[in-house]
């Protein structure tokens, strides 16, 4: 069930009563409650594919039991690769099975040995990159002796399928959120009234924002052969909006929506259009994952010690393989490529952590300076996302050729269309309000608070209304696909 | 916890409050069958005054047939008070022939009304939920059960105004204040239209190729032969300002729709009734193609005194073939 459809609507509050009112006395209850619950919320989509959330929960299980009844190093190890080979099995099988494929067929047809091969009609389950590398977080942190092992069966499934962050993230990990399910919970009142607030943003960032701009970005997208260069660009920018506003208006609410429940998941983006460079924005940009991939892939791989080489090695490493986590499509990988790019000359050069504060912070505006650095790193970005957004390789080239010809000095054709003005203003104004919040947890985490009760309540029925009167032509989550 | 719940129903009590207000003021819309606020309108307009009524004639169409048939004359010819004008905007060959299935089970009409032109046989789709539309019409569930299966709050509050509007502005394009039989009559000579509306579209080729639209009318006719229902159809005309500038090309397309259109309904046994061929002053229109409540009048005493004329030459043809047949066989038998 998706967060803004009616569904979880009717079933939020009967969890959220269940909890504080039914089993609030008993801890391992409210873990149980939240056990079912999930599979309740992910059975929702397909129940078949409860079995592979169950299957992954009782094999990682298992292997944190295993690791702390072991002390010799291969038994650990071998321990260690059978989670991660079932878990990246499952990923492998699921979503990239048919991509090798129609790669490994091309080779050799391009070669001049055609093969018949038959692709299967597979069905990616829900949120399946995420939970696997949820469930490898506490696998290899058990081995690292970084956590010990739960022999709470209970908690750890409520870990591993916790509905909140589920299918979209914050891929959390087990040292941060498992031992909350050990925690007694209290229900504090202002933790779930920020909640809410949180929830509330995150439903305008996806429903506004995220729903409008895809409209526009799919129209623009889609024919892009018959657009100029300066529509393209437009349609670039409702994309980066639509991506920006889905996926981190998702996670606002999973945040606000685990708070309801006593939970403290981790920020998954940190305002990122306001970087100053692109390490900047990978340290505000799907947090959960780069820090994700930094630590279980980049570290392990030398990080950036040893010599040049290994570092560069290691960036297109993380960032290829973070391409291609988001799908099995060369679009991905070059997309990732390209950031190793612009990421390589900030690392080399030692000024990867130079921007690591609030950009004009206590100020109203940024200076001159920090204007041109965040431009120019958004649209070093935009450049990228056309290579995430388009079909395939060839549409990416197409449309990036025809935005550096001349067709980009003309008026964009959507411009005289008033939906599409609107949907400029929604984002400019979605913008101010960003700046303005920018150093707070979410936008409006302090917006209002100290006025008069009416009008802070005015405010929040202007954002329901624009929710319910401007929300865009309901989209998918654009990460449920990842 | 009991202080936030408390707190959250009373937020949540205003936009209730709100939307219910509104919903009050506008009145209920119609429940979700299709994507067409027009034709969601006549189902509910339906359902509320002619449940599983006989009906003598139906009338099926888009807004040609909506706003072109006088629903008076049409009760003073046939003498009874059983017409039915099951029409809405954009309904095209294929919309009606799945309606016809729907309704002439309810209503076992004797005759059914096509009053339609070229534009009906386009391939727009309201994606019409066709088996909830049954079950509604028929009155199998109670009218919640129709609201709860597509439950979309701001699509019904925005029909709910847009209807509202609809029925009170007369002197819109768009009016929709149905009379007792389903017709729309507006009332004014020339309401405010633009001069693109007053001036119509050019006619292209494409609105006249769509096959499946035209096997949609040989479909309805070959419905009613079977269920001895009589099918008119009545091909509604142009203003005066707008036929006349017409050219060569498009008059032949106009020509070749006449001779298609006549040569499924005779297949059938269908009558068909063309209105083209006189001359209908501006006057009467509201624009190219939408007669106002004049012109809506003259049109239908026009096509009804035609339709009597068609039954009467086929009653005659009839009778003259039955009796050269007669004569025939007379003869045959005589000269063994």
């Amino acid at each position: 069930m998706f967060f803004n459809s009616i569904d979880f609507a009717v079933f939020l509050p009967i969890i959220f009563v269940l909890y504080w009112f039914v089993a609030h006395k008993n801890i391992k209850l409210q873990n149980l409650l939240i056990v079912v619950a999930s599979y309740v919320f992910y059975g929702w989509w397909d129940w078949r594919f409860l079995s592979l959330i169950l299957f992954s929960t009782i094999v990682d299980y298992s292997v944190g039991i295993g690791l702390k009844k072991q002390d010799e190093k291969w038994k650990r190890k071998a321990l260690l690769w059978t989670s991660i080979l079932v878990n990246l099995g499952f990923l492998g099988f699921f979503k990239y099975y048919n991509f090798f494929l129609d790669n490994f067929v091309s080779a050799f047809s391009f070669f001049g040995s055609p093969i018949n091969s038959n692709s299967l009609d597979i069905v990616l389950p829900v949120g399946i990159s995420f939970y696997t590398f949820q469930t490898l977080s506490y696998t290899i942190d058990v081995y690292k002796k970084k956590l010990e092992p739960t022999r709470d069966f209970i908690a750890f499934s409520a870990f591993v399928s916790f509905f909140p962050q589920l299918v979209a993230g914050p891929i959390e990990r087990a040292t941060n959120l498992l031992p909350q399910f050990y925690k007694n919970r209290r229900f504090d009142y202002h933790k779930a009234v920020d909640g809410l607030r949180q929830i509330l943003w995150g439903l305008f960032k996806k429903m506004v924002i995220a729903d409008n701009a895809a409209e526009m970005a799919n129209q623009i997208f889609n024919h892009s052969a018959g657009y100029s260069g300066s529509t393209l660009v437009l349609g670039a920018l409702f994309f980066a909006f639509q991506i920006y506003g889905d996926f981190s208006g998702y996670s606002d609410i999973a945040i606000g929506t685990s708070r309801l429940f006593g939970f403290d998941l981790m920020k998954n983006f940190a305002f990122p259009y306001f970087s100053r460079d692109i390490a900047e924005f990978w340290r505000r940009w799907h947090i959960s994952l780069s820090t994700w991939f930094r630590d279980y892939l980049y570290i392990p791989l030398g990080g950036s010690r040893g010599d040049i080489r290994i570092k560069i090695r290691n960036i297109f490493i993380i960032f290829i393989v973070s391409g291609f986590w988001h799908g099995a499509n060369w679009t991905f990988i070059i997309w990732g490529a390209l950031n190793a790019i612009y990421f390589l000359p900030l690392m080399l050069l030692r000024k990867n952590r130079v921007n690591t504060n609030v950009v004009a912070q206590g100020k109203y505006l940024p200076s001159v300076k920090e204007f041109l650095n965040i431009s120019v790193t958004f649209v070093f970005t935009l450049l990228a996302w056309i290579f995430f957004r388009a079909e395939n390789v060839g549409h990416a080239w197409s449309y990036l050729s025809t935005i550096f010809s001349r067709s980009i000095f003309t008026v964009p054709s959507v411009v005289g269309n008033r939906h599409s003005l609107l949907i400029i203003f929604f984002i400019v104004a979605f913008i101010v309000v960003e700046w303005f919040g920018r150093e707070d947890q979410y936008a409006i985490a302090r917006f209002g608070l100290k006025w008069k009760r009416p009008v802070r309540h005015a405010m929040y029925y202007s954002i329901i209304a624009m929710i319910f009167w401007f929300g865009g032509s309901e989209q998918q989550f654009i990460y449920f696909q990842f | 916890m009991k202080l936030l719940l408390k707190k959250i129903v009373l937020f949540l009590l205003v936009p209730v409050i709100v939307t219910v207000s509104l919903f009050i003021y506008f009145g209920a819309p119609p429940p979700k069958l299709s994507t067409s606020v027009s034709f969601d309108a006549k189902m509910h307009f339906m359902k509320k005054n002619y449940s599983n009524t006989p009906v003598d004639i139906l009338a099926f169409g888009s807004s040609i047939c909506l706003n072109n048939s006088y629903s008076t004359s049409i009760i003073k010819e046939s003498k009874n008070n059983r017409f039915l004008n099951i029409s809405s905007w954009g309904q095209n060959m294929k919309e009606n022939y799945n309606l016809l299935k729907i309704f002439a089970k309810i209503h076992k009409p004797t005759t059914v009304l096509l009053v339609s032109n070229y534009i009906d046989f386009a391939d727009k789709n309201k994606q019409i939920k066709y088996d909830l539309l049954d079950e509604y019409v028929s009155n199998t569930k109670p009218t919640i059960y129709y609201y709860l299966q597509d439950l979309k709050i701001k699509y019904l509050l925005w029909n709910a105004i847009r209807l509202h509007f609809y029925k009170k502005v007369d002197n819109r394009f768009g009016y929709l204040k149905y009379d007792k039989h389903g017709s729309v009559r507006i009332p004014l000579k020339k309401p405010a239209v633009s001069d693109a509306i007053w001036e119509g579209h050019k006619l292209k080729k494409g609105y006249f190729s769509n096959v499946t639209q035209y096997l949609y009318l040989d479909s309805i006719s070959k419905y009613c032969l079977s269920h001895q229902i009589k099918l008119f159809y009545i091909l509604s005309p142009f203003r005066e300002g707008y036929y006349s500038r017409l050219g060569n090309q498009e008059l032949a397309l106009l020509n070749n729709l006449t001779g298609k259109l006549r040569s499924i309904l005779s297949k059938n046994n269908a009558y068909f009734v063309n209105t083209l061929n006189i001359v209908w002053p501006d006057s009467l229109f509201l624009d190219y193609s939408h007669f106002n409540k004049l012109g809506a009048k003259k049109f239908t005493e026009h096509f009804l005194k035609e339709m009597k004329k068609e039954q009467l030459l086929r009653k005659v043809y009839k009778t003259e073939i039955e009796g050269v047949i007669d004569t025939a066989k007379i003869v045959m038998r005589k000269t063994g």
